[in-house]
């Protein structure tokens, strides 16, 4: 309120020391795993190897993905309260370009992932109908667009974000505002697209309307639980003293709660029209994932992704208690990585059916060990990476005109 | 959430300057006196008029329903094999409606979005007679109105029961648990300006009706506590309700194999459609109501500002649910899917036809005109003149206001009328008691809220009152700038405050 508003609070900055020796381990674990990944994968296990590279590149690609939604839903709506946060969800975007540099490697294996690419168009039906959109060249086209519109965005607003901390400028605010209007039009069409090429596509014959809107939802939930894991490790470490408050626990636990239930939301609505209508080739991504012990792996999804953390953060006191919303958002990043390999993982096996003749049934829960290494690799890499980027600038946007708006937030 | 805050060293520092919630820093009497005088004084001349014609339409309601009742549903230009027709329609557009009022009081209340205030009321009470125009349709598309209690969850007299895998069952109970939590949450919000309204009361009869309707409002401590968990309890048991009603409308449609129905993003998508409908219908009667009573600092232009935002969003949010049915239908590969959408909907007889190679579709006025009343039209809301001048928005939200029935005509009547079996392949034109039905519900509507606005109050005047600035605990009153040029409205607060009689009851609760 207007009457706190006398000091702004003195500009941060983030020093790597103070992390201690956690960014070198970061960066050597990570690199470890996807070396190993890589030399492993691509000498014996290629088709494993692209797979558990793409969970856990997709992994990633979605929390970068919804940290720049909410970046854009900041500026598009004109908020207060995530003034403090911003700086944290810039920077966690900005991660795109080394996203971009890791996805190369599965460039070279997409026959590997995409069994599309290995079908004569003229031999199967359902490509030969499909081929103007799923061909190589087009598919192409649309990933390079995709890395280049979110490189864009994150670095735009980041940057602009960044100079008003010198100038304190509020036309910069105004013109983020301008640009997040046709950039969230194009986030919505690029992380759709991008979920049906990259995650839909793994199966040519399955489709659903619904497949962007819970890509999406994912994203946004699981960068706000990110986001809510970084404000409690950088206040353990003794940043934002004064600035974020138990205020910002409360609303920021009430979005990631809001978003538990879109999720759930969404998935139930596909999940329960499919099953419903039981048209066949519809279930089939259903069945996939509910045949022999897939069946619990989904069932864990619903309880773990959903009733848990719904119990877990329902009152209003889970919210403004620092632990149980620091474990609810530490929770929702391992069910995120379940969501992601629940989708990914079964796909291989039916993949594999295919290619040997069968009608790509799975046959159960598995658990590569590349599997893990490819998550660990992509998360140790680009944690360190994060807390190198977050390092060059103020923790918070330290001349935002609504800055004392957000630090003195009231729920 | 402080308006007009931001750190005053920035020369620029105005250009994001927060637009204060009441204009010419109105105070809490005037505040009072100006939404109270609407239901004490005499009725104006425009409200008879209105009121009478509104009435004299919805007339056409029990006239029409008793044709139809004694006739039979063949009054409706129902066939084979368009079974469900302008009565769905009808049933989901005013369901549709009701939801604008449901987000603005139970999810902009959690957010804790403080422009709500002054027009949650209004939009509530549209939301109740919406639902009452929305549930005359399927009530009477059984025919026979006496059975009509076949529909809820008791075993009739052959001890059938209905069926729970139904999609329509689950309708009765959304819709119905919608109607009394939507009505509850309404009257709950209500008390306090009633009892405003009783203490102000000169008249002993207005004093006793008002006394009845306050239920012992006494302003206390205590009353106010109980009051503000009650009105949470109800805004977090209404937030599912905003999604769920709809999510079990648009089932109606998806859970079937029908092509053009049976797609998964129906839900969300009814959703957002619902609130952008029932967003345009909240402008198109504030609008005019705002200038009508002189209301314009209470429902300022940042409110009507908000509202077509939350219509653009909306809008391009149903704009890409087409998009994805579209590309999906034709992704699928699933023939039928691609003629629904083709041959039943887009082909039209100048452009898309003639390029496909089809004959035009029967219906292809009606897709176009969702199409550019519903995605088209509310993209002029990028633009803040047309955001600003209310004239102009209100000319604007006539798009969705139309769009959003088309959509329910669009995707009920033109997946019907052409079946898996050409053979069984049929029309269907609407018969003048489908028109003077639906007329009569649009009637109805506007009776109810006339008289609404006349008899209730129709702006929450506490919850205002709650967001001036003076109600701020820290607040330190400023010397207003403005007083010579405001010297009019100082000495109506003046007036008011004078003429008030007891400034304790009402209402207020700074």
């Amino acid at each position: 309120m207007s009457e706190h508003a006398a000091s702004p609070p003195a500009p941060e900055r983030f020093r790597r020391a103070s992390a201690g020796a956690l960014p070198v381990a970061f960066m050597g674990g990570g690199i470890l795993c996807l070396a190993i990944a890589l030399a492993w994968g691509l000498a014996a296990e290629r088709q494993q190897f692209a797979h558990s590279w793409l969970c856990g590149f997709m992994y990633c690609f979605t929390i970068c993905a919804g940290s720049l939604f909410w970046v854009l839903l900041h500026h598009a709506v004109d908020a207060n309260w995530s003034v403090v946060v911003r700086r944290l969800f810039e920077t966690v975007a900005s991660l795109f370009p080394y996203l971009a540099l890791l996805f190369v490697p599965l460039l070279f294996c997409l026959p590997d992932l995409y069994r599309w690419l290995t079908l004569d168009p003229h031999a199967d039906h359902a490509l030969a109908h499909k081929s103007p959109y799923l061909n190589k060249g087009f598919l192409l086209v649309r990933l390079g667009f995709y890395f280049l519109y979110f490189t864009f965005a994150a670095t735009l607003f980041r940057t602009k974000s960044v100079m008003q901390d010198q100038t304190g400028d509020p036309r910069l605010s105004l013109s983020m505002r301008r640009w997040s209007n046709g950039l969230i039009l194009l986030f919505a069409i690029s992380i759709t697209f991008a979920g049906f090429d990259l995650l839909m596509a793994l199966d040519h014959t399955w489709y659903s309307t619904m497949w962007g809107v819970y890509i999406f939802a994912g994203s946004a939930l699981s960068s706000m639980a990110l986001a809510i894991l970084l404000t409690f490790l950088l206040r353990g470490s003794g940043y934002f003293k004064g600035v974020l408050t138990v205020e910002h626990n409360h609303i920021m636990g009430k979005l990631l709660f809001a978003f538990t239930v879109f999720w759930a939301y969404i998935g139930f609505s596909q999940y329960m029209l499919i099953y419903y209508s039981n048209i066949p080739e519809e279930t089939l991504f259903f069945l996939r994932r509910n045949t022999g012990s897939w069946l619990y792996l989904s069932l864990f999804l619903v309880v773990g992704h959903f009733i848990l953390p719904f119990l877990l953060i329902l009152t209003q006191p889970a919210k403004r208690d620092g632990r149980r919303l620091l474990f609810a958002a530490c929770w929702l990043l391992f069910m995120h990585a379940v969501d992601m390999f629940w989708i990914v993982a079964p796909s291989l096996q039916a993949y594999r059916d295919l290619a040997a003749g069968g009608h790509g049934d799975t046959t159960g829960f598995a658990i590569h060990p590349l599997d893990v290494l490819c998550l660990l690799g992509f998360v140790g890499i680009l944690a360190a990476l994060f807390l190198r980027n977050l390092e060059k600038f103020d923790l918070f946007p330290s001349r935002d005109p609504r800055l004392m708006e957000s630090i003195t937030l009231k729920n | 959430m402080a308006d007009g805050t931001a750190i005053p060293t920035h020369p620029e520092a105005h250009l994001v300057a927060r637009q204060p919630l009441v204009l010419n820093r109105r105070p809490m009497a005037w505040i009072t006196d100006h939404v109270a005088r609407i239901v004490e004084d005499k009725s104006k001349m425009w409200w008879w008029i209105a009121t009478l014609i509104a009435g004299s339409i919805a007339a056409l309601v029990p006239i029409q329903l008793v044709y139809l009742v004694s006739t039979g549903v063949g009054v409706w230009g129902l066939n084979h094999p368009v079974g469900w027709a302008w009565d769905i329609t009808n049933f989901v557009f005013w369901i549709g409606i009701g939801h604008a009022g449901t987000l603005i009081s139970a999810i902009l209340f959690l957010t804790r979005q403080r422009w709500r205030t002054s027009i949650n009321r209004s939009a509530e009470a549209m939301t109740i007679f919406a639902v009452i125009c929305a549930g005359i349709f399927p009530a009477f598309h059984v025919g026979r109105l006496w059975m009509v209690w076949f529909l809820a969850p008791a075993p009739n007299a052959n001890v059938i029961w209905p069926n729970f895998k139904s999609p329509l069952l689950w309708d009765v109970f959304a819709v119905s648990t919608y109607f009394t939590v939507s009505l509850i949450f309404w009257y709950i919000g209500l008390i306090p300006d009633f009892a405003t309204i009783r203490d102000r009361a000169k008249d002993p009869i207005r004093k006793f009706i008002y006394g009845l309707l306050a239920v012992g409002w006494r302003g206390s401590n205590r009353q106010w506590s109980h009051y503000e968990k009650a009105y949470l309890v109800l805004a977090g048991i209404s937030t599912p309700l905003v999604l769920s009603v709809h999510s079990v409308v648009s089932f109606d449609f998806a859970t079937s194999v029908i092509p053009g129905w049976h797609t998964t993003i129906f839900p969300p998508y009814f959703v957002a459609g619902a609130i952008f409908g029932g967003f345009a219908m909240v402008l198109t009667l504030l609008i005019p109501c705002r200038w009508l009573f002189g209301l314009q600092d209470l429902v300022t232009t940042k409110h009507i500002d908000n509202m077509c935002k939350i219509v653009l969003l909306t809008g391009t949010i149903v704009g890409y649910a087409y998009m994805m049915e579209l590309f999906i239908a034709w992704y699928s590969g699933n023939p039928y899917e691609w003629h629904a959408f083709l041959r039943n909907r887009i082909a039209d007889p100048y452009i898309i036809g003639p390029a496909a190679g089809v004959p035009p579709a029967p219906y292809w006025w009606a897709y176009w005109s969702m199409m550019f009343c519903n995605v088209i039209v509310p993209q002029f809301f990028w633009f803040k003149p047309c955001r600003q001048n209310a004239w102009l928005a209100l000319i604007l939200v006539m798009g969705p206001n139309i769009g959003m029935w088309f959509e329910r005509f669009v995707i009920i009547v033109t997946s019907l009328h052409r079946d898996f079996m050409p053979g069984a392949w049929g029309h269907f034109v609407p018969t003048i008691n489908d028109i003077l039905l639906f007329s009569g519900t649009i009637g109805l509507f506007v009776f109810l809220f006339l008289l609404f606005v006349r008899f209730f109050p129709m702006i929450t005047m506490f919850e205002v009152k709650a967001v001036l600035p003076e109600a701020d605990p820290h607040h330190h009153p400023a010397p207003r700038p403005d007083a010579g040029h405001n010297a009019g409205a100082i000495q109506a607060d003046v007036r008011s405050i004078l003429g008030a009689r007891d400034a304790k009851a009402k209402g207020g609760r700074a």
